[in-house]
């Protein structure tokens, strides 16, 4: 299980969904939480193209939604040609950026000080924030992509869920969505669902638990219900990154400060045979 | 008066076309260079750079004879490589590959005719092979010997965009003196631990895999392949497979 090769023919998917809730207005370190996490989703998806190019080519080893679910509702967080798209080949992704920021980026000079070198970066995603939280109808929609992908995609490797919160659901509890996702299946093994919650607050962070005892409260218990556990290519891949890893760690952070939240997206797509991507360390 | 005969394999990984081998083979048997090199599949234009390598090796003038004089050369290929792609217009994706630039495995040999007998050279940097086989034995294997010592994280050949980290133990230089009988094979990865593991566990298929090559059966060839890989005895990637056998004068007359 969780061993399929990813390939054009057969492709995995890979489904965010974004908590852009007015609270995502507060800051986390010294910026706003939503435009954080868009600038973390920019790179994340960045990152996917730039895995996916050979030569001047980009195949389509993914197909990815990004979700944003807010006082608006539930929506494709894409802005330019792609807003409104559910599921998209990373190809047209990388084709159809919204806009390209050019940012600076510091390299050592070469005589032990720092230059700032510009480096181009696409945005797809721009911050929201505004209004409630449907957790539930937000799941919902990721179940009915997941549940017609994986009835197009019986071989592929199973989809993926990476859900990043800063709170409880507006619309009730969603774990029974979670479980439904967890349930649709590919012939290598059921979707993944994995859950980040940020916080504003300096309170102690836990990455990937693998046992329910030692969580702060009932919210993180019902995050932590609705966590598969990582199989064993993204735990490799949580230990290449730093991160500590039990046997059966779930895909959970509970209480993410900015580099939890980097890490966590860079371990939801490390998918089997793609070695962990580390832009934090590229200082842009 | 030296003969040099070769069969030669190159086949891409399942389900991928023939322009999407990234491994490549170069063989000048004029100037007794051979060569393949296998571009690493994540790195931009890795087919371009695996070739340009590997005929550099085979066209060069002077072809390096130490670790520094390696990466003197494949600087010099790197900024030919580097330069064909100059004045392109690239998609912001395929220019930010190409900034990070291109890497490839490499195993390179020559032969030099010294007072009438024959020596070899061999240069090698990661999991390209160069095997020498004789009576049915291997002699000896470069810059790996045990199959078990390959992994997913070799020494590459970068291109001029990423010279600066290469490091001249990167380089693994071996030489010595043609004996007669021997057969030299360059291999890259996935095919040097199938053909060393092969030897290792005593098994026949090495002689199977080595007589369709001299028959030039491509079409038996790229079956043996596929079943290997669905036996999981071969990893499935590309292949690149260059057999040399030498042939001294004499012998070459009687087998005519």
């Amino acid at each position: 299980l969780y061993s399929a090769q990813i390939t054009r023919h057969n492709p995995t998917c890979i489904v965010m969904l974004l908590d852009q809730s007015r609270s995502m207005l507060d800051s986390i370190g010294n910026t706003r939480k939503a435009d954080f996490v868009a600038d973390t989703v920019n790179h994340t998806l960045h990152d996917l193209v730039i895995r996916c190019t050979k030569t001047e080519e980009v195949r389509d080893y993914y197909h990815v939604a990004c979700l944003g679910y807010s006082g608006r509702g539930v929506a494709s967080a894409f802005t330019g040609a792609l807003a409104n798209r559910r599921l998209t080949p990373v190809s047209q992704i990388a084709e159809y950026p919204a806009r390209i920021e050019t940012r600076f980026k510091r390299v050592p000079d070469g005589a032990g000080g720092v230059v700032e070198q510009p480096v181009r970066l696409p945005v797809w995603i721009d911050p929201v924030a505004d209004g409630g939280t449907p957790m539930c109808q937000a799941f919902a929609e990721a179940r009915n992509i997941i549940a017609e992908w994986t009835a197009a995609h019986a071989r592929g490797f199973p989809p993926i869920v990476l859900h990043l919160t800063d709170g409880e659901s507006s619309d009730g509890d969603p774990t029974a969505l979670a479980g439904e996702i967890m349930n649709l299946a590919t012939a290598d093994g059921g979707a993944l669902v994995f859950n980040c919650h940020i916080s504003s607050r300096r309170t102690n962070k836990i990455e990937y638990p693998a046992a329910a005892n030692g969580l702060p409260d009932q919210f993180a218990h019902t995050m932590f219900a609705m966590s598969s556990v990582l199989p064993e290519n993204f735990r490799n891949a949580a230990i290449q990154l730093g991160a500590r890893i039990e046997e059966n760690s779930r895909g959970f952070v509970c209480n993410a400060d900015p580099s939890a939240i980097v890490q966590f997206y860079e371990i939801g797509t490390s998918l089997t045979g793609m070695a962990p991507h580390r832009w934090m360390d590229e200082s842009v | 008066v030296w003969e040099f005969k070769t069969r030669q394999l190159l086949l891409p990984k399942s389900g991928a076309t023939r322009d999407e081998c990234e491994d490549a083979i170069s063989v000048d048997a004029r100037a007794r260079r051979f060569a393949i090199a296998d571009g690493a599949t994540e790195a931009f234009d890795a087919r371009g750079w695996a070739e340009r390598l590997a005929l550099g090796w085979t066209k060069a003038e002077v072809s390096p004879h130490t670790q520094k004089e390696f990466i003197s050369w494949a600087s010099g290929e790197g900024a030919a490589w580097a330069a064909t792609w100059i004045g392109r217009a690239l998609p912001w994706y395929a220019a930010e590959k190409r900034r990070a630039g291109s890497f490839a495995a490499f195993v390179g040999l020559e032969f030099e005719e010294d007072a009438g007998a024959l020596r070899w050279r061999a240069a090698a940097v990661g999991d390209a092979c160069l095997v020498s086989v004789r009576a049915g034995k291997v002699r000896g294997a470069m810059p790996l010997t045990d199959y078990r010592d390959f992994n997913s994280t070799p020494r590459l050949v970068p291109s001029i965009e990423a010279v600066a980290t290469m490091r001249e133990s990167d380089v693994v230089i071996a030489e010595g003196a043609f004996e007669s009988s021997t057969i030299f094979w360059l291999l890259s990865d996935a095919i040097a631990a199938w053909y060393l593991r092969a030897f290792a566990e005593e098994t026949t298929r090495i002689a199977g895999f080595e007589n369709l090559l001299l028959q030039a059966d491509d079409a038996s060839l790229a079956s043996f392949i596929h079943e290997e890989r669905l036996a999981l005895r071969l990893r499935d990637d590309d292949v690149a497979a260059l057999r040399i056998e030498v042939i001294s004068e004499g012998n070459a007359k009687k087998k005519v």
